[in-house]
């Protein structure tokens, strides 16, 4: 144990940067606990707290601006690839262009504190023609504020992070089993989560073929619009018959509709 | 949003796979724009 803080204090920068490029990439590694840490060494004097922050920012916005530049360049095709790594197609796009269609750019600076949205944000802001440098100066103080409050939380709580250590090393080849048995229940949660979610969403949904069976068979299916304002405005086109439908007016729009109706959503 | 019309009753719920986009490029017809109708944007 004594031996990961000193070779964490040696090639700290390194493992910082090899961390946050991973997370940021998509990968579920948590960068956050390796932040925290690395700030508490800087406090003990063995890492530079700016330096680790210089590392982090960097690690991060490398990870993001090829997702910018694929969301420019292949639209909503890049948001759906990053969206099936991470969670759900669905849901995903919806609630991104929720939170963006919101707080617009700002978004991009607080997205790092938003789970799952951090990955989404970039190819949203290149599908939207974010200009570049617009694009690189929030997400760099994105990353900043990010990096900056988990290493200020690691100089600010160094002592208790030194005992946690510690209380690590004392245990020795037992501390480290059960590092990475925490890290193999996260991962193993994480996984399993996706996998369920996958599940359900795949039996559930109604291919593009089959809806226009309905339609032409005549069968009148209620098919809803739940695009977001953004990408509505973006091709405010319509699959014929659709009505636009937020979910505020849920009662309202279905009063009078009977429970057996068919029902058919489509967002994005 | 699924979930909640699963909420309020309706059992025969679907959402479509690809979403819109999979219908365009499938080449199915769609319709023009009407009225451009904004919908109230907090949730």
């Amino acid at each position: 144990m004594d031996q990961l803080v000193d070779l964490i204090a040696r090639y700290g920068l390194l493992f910082v940067f090899a961390n946050v490029l991973l997370e940021q990439g998509g990968l579920p590694i948590p960068a956050l606990p390796t932040l925290v840490l690395a700030g508490a060494l800087a406090a003990d004097g063995k890492l530079s707290a700016p330096l680790v922050l210089a590392v982090a920012v960097a690690a991060s916005v490398i990870a993001d601006f090829p997702w910018f530049l694929a969301g420019r360049r292949f639209g909503y095709r890049a948001l759906r690839a990053v969206c099936r790594v991470s969670v759900s197609p669905e849901s995903c796009v919806r609630q991104t262009e929720g939170i963006f269609e919101r707080y617009g750019l700002m978004s991009l600076a607080l997205a790092k504190f938003i789970p799952g949205y951090s990955t989404v944000a970039p190819p949203l802001a290149g599908i939207l023609r974010t200009p570049t440098a617009t694009f690189l100066l929030y997400n760099t103080a994105g990353a900043a504020v990010w990096a900056g409050a988990a290493v200020a939380g690691g100089v600010l709580f160094h002592r208790q992070v030194d005992r946690l250590v510690a209380a690590f090393e004392h245990m020795g080849a037992w501390g480290l089993a059960l590092l990475l048995l925490g890290l193999a229940l996260y991962l193993l949660m994480r996984w399993a989560r996706l996998v369920q979610f996958q599940r359900v969403l795949r039996m559930a949904r109604i291919s593009v073929e089959d809806l226009r069976r309905l339609l032409v068979e005549g069968h009148n299916p209620l098919i809803l619009d739940v695009r977001t304002n953004l990408s509505y405005r973006f091709d405010p086109r319509t699959i014929p018959g659709a009505i636009r439908f937020h979910l505020n007016e849920l009662d309202e729009k279905l009063a009078g509709i009977p429970t057996e109706q068919e029902i058919i959503l489509y967002c994005t | 949003m699924a979930a909640k019309l699963k909420e309020k009753g309706f059992q025969r719920i679907r959402p479509l796979a690809g979403g819109f986009q999979a219908w365009v490029s499938a080449g199915f017809e769609v319709q023009e724009a009407t009225l451009a109708t904004d919908l109230p944007t907090s949730a």
